[in-house]
């Protein structure tokens, strides 16, 4: 563009503003239309793209190679997985290179004066491992532990027992389900699965045997394996299905990878962002007719405008300039505006939620191609209109 | 040679009872440096004629030669530049655009001509001088009297130096001592830089004063005895 060109542009854009400042309050309200659209639409992308991203920190925190089978009953008869066949499910080479069995419910705990109401988990010393849990005082649960009357806590379960009364140390009497058991250890802060639905820090960790002595139903509630390398996920899921059917008498074993479980997750989100953004779009479409609005109103209000400049030698190209740079200044703004409170909402939900925010990368380029396409789409009607005037008839005009 | 040469002019309007002829068979020259007055009675085609003179309008038949040009076949952008370049428009309601300041209206039509805003503004400065607004220069037009507004639309349609000077009933909306100031103007400015000038208007006293008067009734131009042509 030549230092001219660049001059008039300069000049074009300025006298658009002037004229957007003497519309006062209507350039307003136009403007807000087109900001709460623009900003439900970027909050919208910043919200989805962090919880996809929250989810994807959960599972590559364990890996994305994790399978979970669950028994399923055919009534309410729930099947009785045996224990040491699922042990041995790796050495069957059905593409599972660790598995472990593992009984879960739910118990009242009392400690000291504390009454909590936790997961109460019961599972082979190889499950820590597997959840990466690490070990703040005394020692884990250990296979050779036996049905010994021992218990894990998890790190949020001792903190809200140290918060009721004094801090649990090791060797306390913990009184589950009406059994006393002593505390062995206490983990630190451990990765939450979603695929297993296992929380350790809301657990309290019991070996795999003492499941007899303190859950009313001892049955393997899940499996938590993992696929061997190279082992792809649908064929294995299916080998391994087949297998317990072949193994039990009655029901089945639903088996889900973390795999499965991540897409069935981004299929969701691609719903929920459309739906959103279907809302998005039309608060903004709403805007973009009040923009229109504002420039058919302001086009008959200047119609002797117009027809002066007309008189004095504007080209239809310039009327067409001025107007359609008026929109395009009311809609840049408005997205300018709509952009930052978006990433300020997508940054208060993140915040809301205990995420780090990563701003989403598609919102910048996207709330700035909307201004451009409302302000064009929107602006190039009243524009051309302006510029068709009859400029007698727009001079004479009251 | 003529400034202004008219030649057999028609222009009808369709209406939606057919079609109603406002000009017929007009024929008019204005030479350079003239002050003219043109008449009538209200309905006899002295506005039509005005918007034909100024290119706003295009007439059904006949032709405008304006310093030479011909405007018959000439596209609708082209006819913008020889507006912006040689004809200069003053109007009875003034239009001045009442968020820009008295020199900011002047330089307007140097916009169009693509100037930058310094050589506009200096170039407007010296046509708010030539109307004797130079002190004015920064007022907005609701902070001046109606005879000063009309003085800065008069200095508006001066800034691209045109060769000629258009006013439909410029003293329309003003009183008698504004209207007659106004026309003292007129008068320099025909007498000093020598611009040709053509009025539209049915005050008597204002034609009066123009060397030249043209009267029109019913479409026609009566010639300069106030006969009829055959």
């Amino acid at each position: 563009m030549t230092a001219v060109g660049r001059a008039r542009l300069r000049e074009v854009v300025r006298e658009g503003a002037g004229n957007l400042r003497a519309l006062g309050a209507r350039a307003l309200l136009a403007l807000t239309g087109i900001a709460v659209g623009t900003a439900a639409v970027i909050a919208i992308l910043h919200v989805g793209h962090n919880a996809r991203a929250e989810a994807m920190r959960q599972f590559e925190a364990l890996g994305t190679d994790l399978v979970s089978l669950t028994p399923r009953g055919d009534n309410h008869d729930v099947p009785d997985l045996p224990p040491e066949a699922m042990r041995a499910l790796p050495a069957r080479r059905l593409g599972l290179s660790e598995a472990i069995p593992i009984v879960s419910g739910s118990a009242s705990l009392r400690i000291g004066r504390a009454s909590l109401y936790t997961a109460l988990i019961a599972a082979d010393a190889a499950l820590y491992g597997f959840l990466k849990a690490p070990l703040v005082a005394g020692r884990r649960t250990s296979d050779l532990d036996g049905a010994a009357p021992f218990v894990v806590l998890g790190a949020e379960v001792a903190r809200d027992a140290a918060a009721a009364g004094r801090p649990v140390r090791i060797g306390d009497p913990v009184t589950v389900n009406d059994q006393v058991l002593t505390v062995i250890g206490i983990l630190g802060p451990a990765f939450r699965s979603p695929l297993l639905g296992v929380d350790l820090n809301r657990s309290a960790v019991i070996p795999f045997q003492a499941a007899r002595r303190v859950m009313p139903d001892a049955k393997i509630t899940h499996v938590a394996a993992r696929l061997a390398p190279g082992a792809d996920d649908r064929a294995t899921a299916q080998r391994v299905t087949d297998y317990c059917r072949l193994l039990l008498r009655t029901g089945s074993v639903d088996v889900q990878t973390a795999r499965q479980l991540i897409d069935g997750l981004e299929k969701q989100m691609r719903i929920y962002a459309l739906l959103l953004i279907g809302i998005g779009t039309t608060s903004l479409v709403v805007g973009s007719v009040g923009v229109m609005n504002v420039m058919l109103m302001s086009l008959m209000e200047r119609r002797r405008e117009i027809g002066l400049r007309r008189a004095i030698g504007a080209h239809r190209r310039d009327i067409t300039a001025l107007f359609l740079t008026e929109a395009l200044l009311l809609s840049g703004l408005g997205s300018l505006l709509g952009t930052g409170l978006g990433t300020v909402a997508g940054w208060m939900f993140a915040r809301a939620s205990g995420w780090p925010f990563q701003p989403a990368p598609l919102a910048l380029p996207l709330g700035a191609g909307m201004a451009a396409t409302v302000g064009l789409f929107f602006g190039l009607y009243p524009a051309l209109k302006a510029a068709r005037l009859d400029p007698i008839a727009a001079l004479r005009a009251e | 040679m003529a400034l202004l040469s008219i030649k057999s002019v028609d222009k009808l309007y369709a209406g939606r009872a057919g079609s109603i002829t406002v000009l017929k068979k007009v024929n008019l020259d204005i030479r350079h440096g003239e002050l003219c007055a043109l008449m009538g009675a209200s309905g006899s085609g002295k506005t039509t004629l005005m918007n034909l003179v100024g290119l706003l309008d295009r007439p059904c038949h006949g032709e405008i030669h304006l310093d030479g040009v011909p405007t018959a076949n000439v596209r609708d952008d082209e006819l913008a530049a020889l507006r912006n370049r040689r004809i200069g428009f003053v109007f009875q309601a003034f239009h001045l655009l009442p968020r820009l300041s008295a020199l900011d209206n002047v330089a307007l039509p140097l916009l169009y001509r693509g100037l930058g805003k310094r050589l506009r503004r200096a170039r407007a400065a010296e046509a708010l001088h030539k109307v004797g607004l130079a002190d004015r220069a920064s007022h907005r037009p609701d902070e001046l009297s109606g005879g000063q507004r009309q003085r800065v639309a008069i200095a508006r349609a001066l800034v691209g130096a045109p060769t000629l000077l258009l006013a439909d009933e410029p003293t329309g909306n003003l009183d008698s001592r504004a209207a007659d100031d106004i026309m003292a103007l007129f008068l320099a400015l025909n007498r000093d830089p020598g611009v040709t000038i053509l009025i539209v208007t049915h005050d008597p006293a204002v034609a009066a004063r123009c060397p030249r008067r043209i009267v029109m009734r019913d479409g026609r131009v009566l010639d300069d005895a106030g006969v009829l042509p055959a």
